[in-house]
């Protein structure tokens, strides 16, 4: 099972790949779609968190762009 | 981020707004009072409000006389004052930031100015304050506009007075998690006469505006939040300060954490709590501590936005003016020969990955529990 409370690179490519593809997109869709994801299962504030984290990614990170909206940055 | 914090008349005056019928427009009402209060609070002779800081910025640019062809320098940490000169035509420049403070060096604004600089743009990221003391000099030399990014330094003393107020143009945030909030909104403080008007007609206009203005007015609602909240706001600092001081005893033993420099004549208004990661001197790798940090469940983030904005596609490109080109690929306006490489800020691109932030506008006890979770996370590091 999938523990967002550990920082992965599986967990990190995964929210990052979700986010490039719905891209602008709301937490609550990205954990919609984690869900479909065998394995995957997370709370919403342990997701954002997580999302949060990932905007100090390099080279993908995510960026905030509008309230509750995340976009995919690669930095590349 | 912060804690947004109603517990004085902020319902009394909104529900004194209600009863008045009138809800915007108001100068002889809230909005009216709150520029007095607030400019008399700073020492500052006029006070212009605005719908967000934002806004402020990008009237600000437009008070400052940047238009096609200028050149304004801008700080590589924060994306704002980029797009608020973008909004103007302007060609954004770069200075570095100092490698101790993060804050924008006044010799690289020096060798940033060219002869198509119009203004300035100084953060005092993160509640601690720029060298606006040579930033003015710099500006007054050289007849460009400062303009002060307060948005994390609400009543941040700079040796004798109040950031804000060193400037030409100070432009405070009043958006939700910020030291004072009204949901969003903003004020803009100066003494020059002729940049108030010019901030009051660009920010409002009438039936046959003299220049292109636009409606950033802020609403009596608003403005009735945020004057409740300026009497309260200096408490809730003093509440920060101790927050902050806890959460520097944290890493005040580590030899591997390099902790932000406050410099003499500089107060604190702490908005986040800010450390630099160098663990190579000491034979720590990064990632151990990455995953300490992020075990710890406390809100930690490291890297901030890795890079600095001007490496951002939408400076890099010629995405704004719908990819005509202007202001940074060939405006027939521009005369300049400013290029956006990378090593433009080597002490920005250095430091930005290695970012360590949290919050520190909480209450002591929650500053003692992070500063506990974050001793937990040294010890693991180094344990590993």
């Amino acid at each position: 099972m999938t523990d967002l409370t550990k920082l992965t690179e599986e967990n990190s490519n995964l929210i990052l790949d979700v986010v490039a593809a719905l891209q602008p997109v709301t937490a609550q869709r990205v954990l919609e779609e984690l869900t479909r994801h065998p394995g995957v299962a997370a709370e919403l504030a342990q997701l954002v968190r997580y999302m949060e984290w990932l905007r100090g990614g390099f080279p993908r990170k995510l960026a905030h762009a509008g309230p509750d909206l995340w976009l995919m940055v690669d930095l590349s | 981020m912060g804690i947004d914090r109603f517990e004085g008349k902020e319902l009394e005056y909104l529900q004194d707004v209600l009863d008045s019928r009138h809800l915007s427009g108001q100068q002889a009402g809230y909005l009216g009072k709150l520029e007095t209060a607030f400019a008399e609070a700073f020492g500052a002779k006029h006070a212009v409000a605005a719908n967000s800081a934002m806004s402020l910025l990008i009237s600000a640019c437009y008070a400052a006389g940047a238009g096609a062809g200028d050149e304004v320098i801008c700080d590589p940490l924060v994306q704002f004052h980029a797009i608020a000169s973008l909004w103007q035509n302007a060609h954004p420049t770069w200075a570095d930031v100092c490698e101790d403070t993060w804050l924008m060096d006044p010799e690289s604004a020096r060798q940033n100015l060219t002869p198509h600089t119009k203004a300035v743009f100084a953060t005092h990221l993160w509640g601690l304050p720029a060298e606006v003391d040579a930033l003015r000099t710099l500006a007054d030399e050289h007849g460009v506009v400062l303009i002060e990014d307060c948005a994390h330094a609400m009543f941040l003393p700079y040796k004798e007075k109040y950031v804000g107020t060193w400037g030409h143009i100070g432009v405070f945030s009043f958006c939700s998690g910020k030291h004072m909030t009204c949901g969003d909104g903003g004020m803009a403080l100066t003494d020059d006469d002729n940049l108030a008007n010019r901030l009051r007609s660009v920010t409002c206009f009438g039936e046959s505006p003299p220049e292109l203005a636009t409606v950033f007015r802020m609403t009596e609602m608003q403005a009735a939040i945020a004057l409740a909240q300026l009497a309260r706001v200096n408490g809730y600092l003093e509440e920060y300060r101790r927050s902050y001081a806890v959460l520097s005893e944290a890493i005040a033993d580590c030899d591997w954490l390099q902790p932000r420099a406050v410099k003499p004549g500089c107060g604190n208004s702490p908005y986040i709590f800010s450390f630099l990661f160098q663990g190579e001197r000491k034979g720590i790798e990064l990632e151990p501590f990455k995953q300490a940090l992020f075990g710890t469940g406390e809100n930690f983030t490291l890297g901030f936005t890795q890079v600095p904005a001007y490496k951002y596609k939408l400076f890099k490109q010629p995405m704004a003016y719908q990819n005509k080109g202007c202001p940074l690929h060939d405006c027939p306006y521009y005369k300049g020969s400013y290029e956006y490489r990378d090593g433009l800020c080597p002490n920005a691109e250095a430091l930005l990955p290695r970012l360590v932030n949290t919050p520190c506008m909480i209450s002591e006890d929650a500053a003692k529990r992070v500063a506990d979770a974050l001793r937990s996370a040294i010890e693991q590091t180094e344990g590993h």
